[in-house]
């Protein structure tokens, strides 16, 4: 090695350190915390007991915790094939756009991530309860002779959870559908495909990335997600983000919540690397 | 032979403005037709309204005299090879061929027999199963042929296919097309900005400009007798003078170049006569013999080198001759020419083309029928 080298090793780990540290403050140790934790017991005024023990990864076995699991994968879900159908005609709207259009779209789409998502999820909540915005127009139509209940059910919920993500689904696709050669579409029409072959043998193979991209992007956050939930599903609608915060808050049993942010935290990793496998070259990079 | 191919009065524009203007051609069956002309002639436009891409202002596109002009693209018996090739990057090579083939619902054991002689023919034999990222462009480019070719096209539309390959490989590509078009038999639209190419490959050629066709005709037509200012000089290289008709008989005409007496053969177009103040005389640079004294020949300028430059078997001179107007001239390079000698250059009558600044080609369709059976007759 010679001194110039040396010299570039040096300011490599100048300029690299600092995120090195912060990384391994702020998230590794916490994850390793939380780690160490999910393996202790609660002691009885929600203290910890430093001993070894499978029994929170137990508790979550039973069915209480297991339909709370589930019904997380399942709104995750929802959320995601939702998400999905809302945002590839609007990706694929915009990315036909002319590109002064474009723009202007993509802007309205990014538009929503300037307020703060609380004050949007309460902007909801005013248009959806029973003595809110729709219900009040309703009556006043005479459509109903009650309001209707919105507010508060898993329905709300999974409103709230796809208005939320729908820019992750929509960006990632429209990127995909944008940087499609259109010359692949002509050759395809060219060489006897009618619209739909075209969109399922040349299209739709090209956005796959962009896609499943897209899809993780909705589906990690969102099942881990518990405020959306917590403010507009009611106390039915308990997802694994919201136990999570519960036994942390409320409960103080924080080996069982660290229990379930490691099973969260493995599920999503298992996507992650689903993903990586699928499309070794994909859309999302250096997920 | 009969026609395959027939554009009636087509024109496009796009936002109002003209791209190609009033086109009439018949292309026949078998034939290698190039459209050449420089960018933005209108020529890749006219090639995309014949695959069904753009839809032509005016005018209509037979096809072995069924009308194609609102046919979908998919319908029609014709198929394109894209300048940047366009291959599906998510399928295999063998998959790239077969894609056309698996639209028309041909069996698959028929598929796979015509994929494998595509890809014996292509010289791509053991690469079906890459993908195209994998291959290099020469290879590449031979997918993009023989992906349309596989599935029999009347007319097989070419889109500058060679742009995008060097030099070399590009001449060894270009004889490789000519012959896979001559054993084929299918009719090659070829669309190039590049003449050599154009002369090299072509049965006939097309040249073009602001969407008007300049001339039609053979390469040697084209070549030798250019029709317009513009096709001399376009297609190879010119000395283009500014010259005056004086007189007009036996076939000959007598020409004043800036003061100079010159006689140039009329050869099958006798300019009009109102054109005989202001006309053009094109001289190929190869067409003059250069002298170190006074040759007593017909038609002579004299002058002094101004520029010798070696470029392999020829010398190129530059000679500027007595009222100013240079010239240059294409010698062989070991003539040893050199700058500031005194020298007068001799052309013979049959090689000054008179040429007309502007073309009238597009507004008479019998003519190209008449010069194809011409061709015809040449080649018979």
């Amino acid at each position: 090695m010679n001194s110039a080298e040396k010299g570039a090793g040096w300011f490599r780990s100048l300029m690299i350190g600092p995120s090195l540290l912060w990384l391994l403050l702020f998230l590794a140790l916490p994850l390793l915390l939380v780690a160490a934790i999910s393996f202790m017991t609660r002691g009885t005024y929600g203290g910890l007991i430093y001993n070894f023990s499978l029994s929170s990864y137990l508790m979550l076995l039973d069915s209480l915790y297991a339909t709370i699991m589930a019904r997380s994968l399942w709104m995750a879900t929802a959320t995601t094939v939702f998400c999905l159908a809302a945002g590839y005609p609007l990706a694929a709207f915009i990315a036909a756009s002319g590109p002064n259009r474009r723009h202007w779209l993509l802007m309205l789409v990014v538009i929503p991530f300037c307020i703060n998502f609380l004050i949007r999820t309460y902007a909801w909540m005013a248009l959806l309860r029973s003595g809110g915005i729709i219900n009040h127009l309703l009556l006043a139509s005479g459509l109903i002779s009650s309001p209707l209940t919105m507010l508060y059910t898993p329905g709300a919920a999974l409103l709230g959870l796809v208005y939320a993500f729908l820019p992750f689904a929509v960006l990632p696709i429209y990127a995909s559908l944008e940087r499609l050669d259109q010359r692949l579409v002509e050759a395809a029409t060219d060489l006897g495909a009618r619209g739909r072959q075209v969109f399922w043998r040349v299209v739709l193979p090209m956005a796959a990335p962009g896609i499943a991209a897209g899809a993780l992007l909705v589906f990690i956050p969102t099942l881990g997600m518990f405020v959306i939930t917590d403010l507009m599903g009611g106390a039915r609608t308990m997802l694994i983000g919201n136990l999570i915060q519960n036994q942390f808050m409320a409960a103080r049993n924080w080996p069982l919540g660290s229990a379930a942010s490691m099973v969260l935290l493995l599920t999503v990793l298992a996507g992650l690397w689903a993903y990586r496998k699928l499309f070794p070259n994909g859309g999302l990079g250096d997920v | 032979m009969n026609a395959v191919l027939r554009l009636e009065n087509l024109s496009k524009s796009f936002a109002g403005t003209p791209v190609v203007r009033n086109l009439h051609l018949t292309i026949s069956s078998g034939e290698f037709f190039t459209f050449l002309g420089p960018s933005g002639c209108g020529k890749t436009t006219t090639l995309r309204m014949i695959a069904g891409f753009e839809a032509p202002t005016e005018g209509r596109i037979f096809l072995e005299h069924k009308d194609i002009t609102e046919l979908a693209p998919f319908r029609r018996d014709v198929n394109t090879v894209f300048q940047n090739y366009a291959l599906f990057p998510h399928m295999t090579v063998a998959k790239n061929i077969s894609f056309g083939l698996e639209m028309r619902r041909v069996g698959k054991e028929e598929t796979t027999k015509r994929v494998s002689k595509m890809l014996e023919l292509f010289s791509l034999t053991g690469l079906g199963s890459r993908k195209p990222s994998q291959l290099s462009g020469g290879q590449q480019q031979r997918v993009a042929v023989a992906r349309s070719l596989v599935l029999n096209p009347r007319v097989l539309l070419l889109d500058e296919p060679l742009a995008a390959l060097d030099a070399k490989l590009r001449r060894q590509i270009q004889i490789e097309l000519k012959e896979i078009q001559k054993s084929s038999g299918v009719t090659f639209l070829y669309v190039t900005h590049d003449q050599e190419e154009a002369l090299l490959l072509s049965d006939r050629i097309a040249v073009m400009r602001d969407g008007v066709l300049e001339q039609v005709g053979t390469p040697r037509k084209v070549y030798e007798q250019p029709a317009t200012r513009f096709v001399a000089e376009f297609v190879g290289e010119n000395n283009l003078l500014p010259a005056r008709i004086v007189a007009c008989q036996n076939g000959e005409l007598l020409l004043d170049v800036h003061g100079l007496r010159a006689v140039c053969t009329t050869g099958s177009s006798i300019p009009r006569s109102e054109t005989w103040g202001e006309a053009v005389l094109a001289i190929r640079p190869e067409s003059f013999s250069l002298h170190r004294h006074s040759p007593d020949a017909l038609n002579c300028f004299a002058g002094v080198v101004r520029e010798c430059l070696y470029s392999g078997t020829n010398l190129r001179v530059i000679v500027q001759l007595d009222c100013g107007q240079r010239l240059l001239v294409q010698v062989a390079s070991g003539s040893g020419f050199r700058t500031g000698e005194r020298v007068w250059a001799e052309w013979q009558p049959a090689d000054g083309q008179v040429v007309s600044e502007e073309s009238g080609v597009n507004t008479v369709p019998e003519l190209k029928a008449q010069e194809s059976s011409a061709r015809r007759g040449c080649a018979g």
